[in-house]
């Protein structure tokens, strides 16, 4: 079976029939390819799909059409082949055993994907130190912290050996020191072992630290799937302000924004910023300070951040309406 | 990869299962020695008190006590069948592991083959209680054969699963539904009761009916199941209940995994 991609998603679409007639799209059309040792960031706001679509992903929900491959393998025509290679950490769920120990969750998510203990064990306790387990193996899940329990939830799926791992919010609620570590966990899983790992989630900040790819949904539709670089490049090449020696008049700035629209003013700090649409407009706008007398200090490129960028492609701001 | 998942197998699934269930019973020993306490005051009530009322009254109880032990072995053995199955099911959703459990490579059937397996030493124990009991009250030895009794235990315990199933089926879809398994304790012990009415071939397609007239002849009359001649029919019943379990708890597997509703609690 040729792996071509470790996930592709093709025209994936999931209606929902709560009753009484009513039906809610909740996936509409999602088409997506990962390769291997990719990370990639699935964003959205709430209800845009992200859930539907890692529960389709995992066989927990069943889709209304469409198809999905992992590893080459069709998951509903090759279930087996298909569960072998993805694992799992699901959000709001306790995802792990309470009421059993470490180790014993180790043991036991091992055996559930067909491992025998003497095969997994290496693995278990590679993951044991890795995050800082090791000394809390016999400890009760139920009596840990809520970030280790978070790293144990991330154990389990890990001893897998998956070369698919989906995580929904898998930071949520941790202190930063955890979150920290299974980050750099998380990449290191896909620079040493070509691990392909999706992470859903709202922290824009860790999927900017993490993720070399995000997709972005709006309302169960697929808007954005562009490397994170470039998103921001997009965004970032839009955007200058300008901090002026000498603050425009009345009758400049009334001309500023009749031939700019994109400008605003920031009178306290004698600067103004404007979005361009294109190269040219830069350059006319040079002109025509240069002509109006307006000394140039300084030039700033705004670099905005994921979140911000997020929000103007849910806005459907831009060429994302 | 390839190279590892030669040695991947469903088998690991059920050992793993059936490990994780025998850990629980060692840790929550207590709970176990709570129930089995419980079952022997039930028990020793029950009877006692059958034996001591007749007693008052003068009244021959004999057949009547020893219809009572069976009819308590066969309940105390579905009904813990069951309960263990669904309520199972039902802890696995409200603690959130159940879309965990229905990640295993090769479906949720071998983790269930495993739960329930994992789950028979409780019912096979507690089973033998009633025995006891009835050798202590009755004060005669009950032919206990065990060429018989372990293979009938089991069609009872299968016929038990099927309920289980069903029960488990519409727990995924409705979440809520601990009341329909107190009733079901209820409805058993109609059905084992029905036993006693003779002849009409109808009653004896309802579970536990038949398993009820076979631990009666096998304790009480001493003949083996084999020379019974309703063990086919018990078997044929036991097949189909089990069956239409098992397609109840699919049918509502799949409705629940339609609706997104696996993971809900």
């Amino acid at each position: 079976m040729p792996l071509s991609h470790v996930l592709e998603i093709t025209e994936l679409r999931k209606i929902y029939r709560p009753g009484t007639g009513r039906q809610v799209v909740a996936v509409d059309g999602f088409d997506l390819s990962l390769e291997a040792g990719m990370v990639i960031g699935l964003l959205g706001p709430n209800g845009a799909g992200k859930t539907t679509i890692i529960k389709c992903c995992l066989g927990l929900v069943i889709p209304s059409s469409g198809t999905i491959r992992v590893a080459g393998y069709d998951l509903w025509r090759q279930p087996v082949q298909a569960r072998l290679r993805v694992a799992a950490v699901l959000e709001g769920s306790r995802n792990v055993y309470w009421r059993h120990s470490v180790i014993e969750n180790l043991r036991f998510f091992a055996n559930l994907h067909g491992y025998s203990w003497a095969a997994a064990r290496p693995r278990a306790e590679e993951l044991l130190e890795r995050l800082d387990l090791a000394d809390r193996r016999t400890a009760l899940v139920g009596e840990l912290s809520r970030g280790m329990q978070q790293k144990v939830a991330v154990a389990c799926a890990l001893v897998r050996r998956c070369p698919l791992v989906l995580l929904d919010e898998p930071t949520l609620g941790l202190d930063v020191e955890t979150a920290r570590e299974l980050e750099r966990l998380i990449i290191e899983l896909a620079r040493e072992q070509g691990t392909t790992v999706v992470v859903s989630s709202h922290q824009m900040d860790l999927v900017e630290r993490i993720c070399r790819r995000v997709a972005i949904l709006r309302k169960g539709r697929l808007v954005v799937n562009d490397s994170v670089t470039n998103l921001l490049d997009i965004f970032a090449a839009r955007a200058y302000r300008f901090t002026l020696e000498n603050p425009p008049g009345i009758e400049q700035r009334q001309e500023l924004l009749s031939r700019f629209p994109g400008v605003c003013f920031d009178d306290a700090a004698g600067a103004f910023r404007l979005e361009v649409m294109d190269a040219g407009e830069f350059y006319d706008l040079m002109e025509f300070m240069r002509q109006a007398g307006l000394r140039v200090a300084q030039i700033d490129r705004e670099v905005p951040d994921l979140g911000e960028v997020f929000l103007q492609v849910i806005r459907g701001e831009g060429s994302f309406a | 990869m390839l190279e590892e998942e030669k040695d991947r197998s469903p088998w690991h699934v059920l050992r793993g299962v059936i490990w994780k269930v025998l850990v629980e019973y060692r840790r929550y020993a207590f709970n176990l020695a709570s129930s089995a306490i419980t079952f022997t005051l039930l028990f020793g009530v029950i009877l006692g008190g059958m034996r001591g009322l007749a007693a008052a009254e003068g009244i021959t109880l004999g057949p009547s006590l020893e219809g009572m032990v069976v009819g308590l072995l066969i309940w105390t053995l579905a009904v813990l069948s069951y309960q263990s199955w669904a309520y199972g099911l039902v802890f696995e959703a409200q603690t959130g592991t159940l879309e965990q459990l229905y990640l295993s490579p090769w479906g949720f059937r071998w983790v269930a083959l495993g739960r329930l397996l994992g789950d028979l030493t409780f019912p096979l124990i507690f089973a033998c209680l009633p025995i006891t009991f009835g050798v202590l009250f009755t004060g005669r030895a009950f032919r206990v054969d065990l060429f018989t009794l372990v293979p009938l235990a089991m069609l009872t315990i299968l016929q038990a699963w099927s309920l289980g199933l069903a029960l488990g089926g519409l727990a995924l879809l409705y979440k809520r539904i601990e009341a329909s398994f107190q009733i079901m304790q209820f409805l058993i012990a109609g059905l084992i009761g029905l036993a006693a009415v003779p002849g009409n071939w109808l009653l004896g397609a309802l579970p536990f009916v038949l398993s009820t007239r076979a631990a009666h002849q096998s304790l009480v009359h001493g003949v083996p199941l084999w020379r019974q001649p309703s063990a086919p029919a018990l078997l044929g019943v036991t097949a189909l209940w089990l069956l239409a379990g098992s397609w109840a708890y699919r049918h509502c597997e799949r409705t629940a995994m339609r609706r997104g509703l696996l993971g809900h609690y």
